[in-house]
């Protein structure tokens, strides 16, 4: 069974222009598989959909025509774990970062509060358990919120998850993402930072320009055990350097 | 170091308190101003001291105390009520709260007459019309507040699969918490201003704008400002509370805002 498949998936938006009624086409037919264990990095220009269609994935938005299913469900039925852009502001601040990460275990869930601080252990950010969003940096920040959203879901939704971050805690995070890909886990990332698509991913999906399309699908190829010295690898470089001229010609 | 802070703010404020006594003492000793319409602070102090050591305070107080505390707590719960209800819906939002925000521009005291001739002579008269006011703005607050979640806040509680009360008492209600607040600051000060202002009318047994308005009649003038002393103290620790309450409740919309 696939861990996501969209087929044909269309969207637009109504707009006013000059005073009438405008449709502005976002989506325009897009198909994607996902396959149970795989991470999938969406890149594309800014504009082109990538988050009206993670918003489509969670069911947050209704697609115009097309289908999405999670795990053979309806968007609707399924967990997913989602990491939003500027996922800073998605930590609920009235809530530490153990109770952030609590409220992601079922109500009736026994020792929710151990288990969260295990989570936070897990992340290596333990020792902010009872500090608030607004007492933790960017990158504690991210961490917590990624520990979040990998609680009970095998579906993973990653928007921007290295933007803002300093060199070091990008690296924490793209470790937290290799220690992912268990081949249990499913992951779509959208990405500008197309090194780190290719470091924690098995396929970069390239969008085109609004309305979007798939322009092209890059197997990454890399080995199953990654780490922060394969960026250095010629295996590594030679995908990058793909992505980049699939890119460039648009 | 922090207590230094607070211990040097302490007396700065102390020391200013102490300014204005010292000028206003030195306004009445001087005669700068009429001493019968302006009296010194020492004869204030002194009637204020009368005031309660007699006790003669202690009913007008005690019956403007019960009536802000019985306007705040059904007024509060009618305005979140009512907040909670329009806000569930679009068609009711738009259709009530146009209605809403007319009553809240109607000025309370203007309404008086016909709380009047609807709850009939006495206290029941300025509480209602202190109700009708705190859940007037109480309820805007409530509603704006619970409709303008960050997207979000809840796109991530659809993501774990929350359920709708789940998602409506932990993130909604959280949401709205700030504005609620705004909300329940105005209302605060208005419940106070109406019970005291609306006292002052006919109608009323007891309570501070009486005696307010009683001392004025018989130019009883330290007893006046004695009055005066004591509502604004009783309005400035209600409105501490409120600030307090707040600062507890809300304790991170100082750093996200």
């Amino acid at each position: 069974m696939d861990a996501l498949s969209i087929r044909d998936v269309r969207k637009g938006y109504s707009i006013m222009q000059n005073g009438v009624a405008a449709r502005v086409s976002v989506l325009d037919g897009i198909s994607l598989k996902v396959k149970k264990g795989e991470f999938i990095g969406l890149i594309g220009p800014n504009g082109c959909g990538k988050t009206t269609l993670l918003k489509l994935i969670l069911g947050v938005e209704r697609p115009d025509s097309g289908g999405i299913s999670v795990l053979g469900n309806g968007p609707d039925e399924t967990r997913m774990g989602y990491v939003p852009q500027h996922s800073a502001g998605s930590l609920y601040p009235w809530f530490t970062a153990a109770e952030n990460v609590a409220f992601a275990y079922s109500s009736d869930e026994e020792n929710r509060a151990q288990r969260a601080a295990e989570r936070l252990g897990e992340f290596g950010v333990r020792h902010y358990a009872n500090a608030y969003p607004y007492q933790m940096s960017g990158g504690i920040k991210q961490l917590v919120s990624i520990a979040r959203a990998t609680v009970c879901s095998e579906v993973f939704l990653f928007d921007e998850p290295f933007n803002g971050l300093d060199y070091q805690n990008r690296i924490a995070v793209e470790r937290k993402f290799i220690g992912l890909r268990d081949g249990n886990n499913s992951a779509i990332l959208i990405s500008h930072d197309i090194e780190s698509a290719v470091l924690t991913c098995d396929k970069l999906v390239i969008m085109g320009k609004k309305p979007s399309t798939i322009r092209a699908v890059l197997p990454v190829g890399l080995p199953e055990k990654r780490n922060h010295e394969t960026r250095f690898s010629r295996e590594f470089n030679l995908v990058l350097r793909q992505a980049f001229e699939i890119i460039g010609c648009e | 170091m922090r207590y230094w802070h607070s211990i040097s703010g302490a007396f700065g404020n102390a020391l200013f308190v102490l300014a204005v006594f010292a000028l206003w003492g030195a306004v009445s000793a001087f005669g700068i101003l009429d001493p019968f319409l302006f009296p010194g602070p020492v004869d204030v102090l002194q009637r204020l001291w009368g005031l309660f050591s007699s006790g003669e305070i202690f009913g007008d107080l005690l019956s403007t105390l019960v009536k802000i505390a019985v306007a705040l707590s059904i007024g509060s719960l009618l305005g979140l009520l009512l907040g909670l209800l329009i806000s569930k819906w679009d068609y009711l939002y738009n259709a009530v709260s146009p209605v809403l925000d007319f009553f809240r521009s109607v000025p309370a005291t203007a309404l008086f007459p016909l709380f009047l001739l609807i709850f009939g002579v006495g206290d029941s008269t300025n509480t209602a019309l202190a109700v009708w006011i705190c859940a007037i703005y109480l309820s805007l607050h409530v509603s704006k507040g619970l409709r303008n979640t960050r997207e979000i806040a809840i796109i991530t509680a659809k993501s774990l699969k929350k359920t709708e009360l789940e998602t409506f008492l932990h993130v909604r209600l959280r949401e709205a918490l700030p504005m609620i607040f705004v909300g329940l600051r105005t209302a605060v000060s208005l419940t106070v201003v109406v019970i005291i202002v609306t006292e002052m009318f006919v109608g009323t047994k007891s309570g501070m704008g009486k005696a307010l308005i009683d001392a004025a009649y018989v130019y009883d003038i330290p007893k006046l400002y004695a009055g005066i002393t004591i509502v604004g103290i009783m309005g400035y620790l209600l409105n501490y509370l409120v600030i307090k309450m707040e600062e507890r409740v809300v304790h991170w919309n100082k750093y996200i805002s």
